[in-house]
């Protein structure tokens, strides 16, 4: 299906975003239970990964070369990633899959905006975002422990190194939700789930030759490895070139693969 | 025609109509065995880095343990919360009331049809466990027909207890309407408690008795110890005590909830 020409420009996407905002902040309030839940989860889950750590730990202080605080960090940076990654786009991608098989997608296409951004960021769900307080705990854990030795330069640069893997996670996951288009019901997007769960661990683990996958092939170590080890000074500034070269290309080739997919799309709502 | 040969023919039905409906979407099943392996080696890889560094447990133990608890888990999953709150919410509940037949036949068919077709495509995903568990000696199981015996027995324990348990929760959405987050805080808790998380051999002695009194561990965990052959007979008749107990207060306590939800519940259709 062709798709209707779509307003190019930054601000107006940035005023329809901030609508969506103000949308989801409103029907968050109207569940409150359901807020405090979330909320109570997240703590809870906070609990579960350091009870996690400390028995993948058991009596050593060091594993796979990553002390605890240090793993406690790259959880810290999964959960900011995952669960940002759920409140910005991971839910509405997800929820694709339906609009696709009722025929609600085409009201998607008929908007004057890009397909590819409104199903991605066309809801925002506050709820995820609380529960990615558990993440900020952990790195402002790490933060507290390490701050004799943090140098400032390296905490900004893995900030910026964690927003440039939220991109890449972005990618991978239009790239997978977007054959939904052409083929629904593929089941593409569970192979995404286990492939940002890899994550949640320093790469490190998998052992070299799944390492140079994990930096290569399948980009994934950019999305929690490398912003933890620049926080810790493991790795240096260039790592932020390379994450963002991947980064570029990952987006391009999804937003083409999106395109490509959507050419293959029949409103088939019956 | 009798009440029991009629329910069971209900019940056939519902399994083979499930599974009619999944096997339209090859594809789905295909990338769902990717998904099963992406996990299993991931986990394999966390806990094997685990066990280098400590002696309590052997690294067969733990790859074996998780073989078997995501083998286990593919048969005691209940997914009724993920369609029962949503039929409460649509009004959809209404239909099943008026059927000449108790709703929980369609429920259970759906179940068991979701977990045999989920066995089924986790099979390959579990026996390329075993051959890499094996190639590097670390599958440490020992067949021992008594032992699968009576794990069978205690799987289908698992699996009602898992069913009444979800089945409660789920008419609470007769009074709580935004069920989202109490269902996956659900999930989280039911994950950690049944040993899916963290092996039970991993924590300490106060944590082993809480784990062994509530119900979550007779869904996962118990059944994976038969089969490895960790519990000596005593440990295995207390669980199956306790397994048997629970299960009787789960039915008695979804009876109360049944009656309770029915007289509450609106049909509003939301």
């Amino acid at each position: 299906m062709r798709q209707r020409e779509y307003k190019l420009s930054f601000k107006y996407y940035i005023s329809v975003w901030r609508r969506i905002i103000t949308a989801a902040e409103k029907r968050s309030k109207m569940y409150r239970a359901d807020l405090l839940f979330r909320f109570l989860r997240a703590i809870f889950l906070l609990g579960v990964q350091i009870l996690f750590l400390n028995a993948v730990f058991g009596s050593s202080d060091i594993y796979v070369g990553w002390s605890k605080s240090e793993a406690y960090l790259v959880m810290g940076m999964w959960n900011i990633l995952n669960y940002l990654g759920w409140a910005f786009f991971g839910s509405n991608l997800l929820a694709l899959e339906s609009k696709i098989i009722e025929g609600s997608f085409d009201y998607t296409l008929l908007k004057p905006l890009s397909s590819a951004w409104f199903a991605s960021f066309g809801d925002f769900f506050v709820h995820n975002f609380v529960t990615s307080l558990s993440g900020v705990i952990l790195v402002l854990y790490y933060i507290f422990l390490e701050w004799n030795t943090l140098i400032l330069s390296n905490i900004l640069l893995s900030l910026l190194a964690l927003c440039i893997g939220l991109v890449i996670w972005y990618s991978i996951y239009l790239s997978l939700a977007s054959f939904t288009i052409s083929k629904p019901r593929n089941g593409l997007l569970s192979v995404a789930k286990e492939l940002l769960g890899v994550t949640r661990y320093p790469i490190d683990i998998f052992g070299e030759q799944l390492k140079i996958i994990f930096y290569t092939v399948v980009p994934i170590a950019f999305l929690t490895t490398v912003p933890a080890s620049i926080m810790i000074g493991k790795i240096t500034w260039i790592y932020i070139c390379g994450s963002i070269l991947v980064a570029a290309v990952m987006l391009f080739l999804s937003l083409r693969l999106w395109k490509r997919n959507l050419k293959g799309y029949t409103s088939a709502s019956s | 025609m009798n009440t029991r040969r009629k329910n069971r023919k209900i019940l056939s039905r519902e399994i083979s109509m499930y599974l009619s409906k999944e096997l339209l979407y090859k594809e789905q099943l295909f990338v769902w065995i990717i998904a099963d392996i992406i996990k299993i080696v991931g986990l394999c890889f966390v806990w094997i880095a685990s066990s280098r560094l400590t002696d309590s447990v052997t690294q067969g133990y733990v790859v074996t343990y998780y073989l078997f608890v995501m083998l286990v888990s593919k048969l005691t999953t209940d997914y009724t919360m993920e369609f029962g709150v949503r039929d409460i919410l649509s009004g959809r509940f209404s239909n099943l009331l008026v059927k000449p037949f108790n709703y929980l036949l369609e429920y259970l068919g759906t179940n068991i049809g979701g977990n045999i077709l989920r066995f089924l495509l986790f099979l390959p995903a579990f026996i390329l466990g075993i051959l890499l568990a094996n190639h590097y000696n670390l599958w440490i199981f020992v067949f021992n027909p008594a032992n699968v015996l009576i794990a069978l027995l205690a799987i289908l324990l698992g699996f009602f207890i898992s069913f009444f348990l979800g089945n409660i929760l789920t008419l609470v959405a007769v009074y709580i309407k935004e069920m989202e987050s109490i269902r996956i805080f659900y999930y989280n808790i039911g994950a950690l408690l049944s040993g899916e998380f963290i092996p039970l051999i991993f924590l300490p002695f106060w944590a082993l008795f809480i784990f062994q009194i509530l119900p979550f561990r007779y869904t996962l965990s118990f059944p994976v110890e038969i089969l490895i052959g960790d519990l000596n007979r005593y440990e295995l008749n207390n669980g199956f005590l306790v397994a048997i107990g629970w299960l009787v207060v789960l039915f008695f306590v979804y009876k109360t909830a049944y009656i309770l939800a029915r007289r509450k519940y609106e049909a509003e259709g939301i």
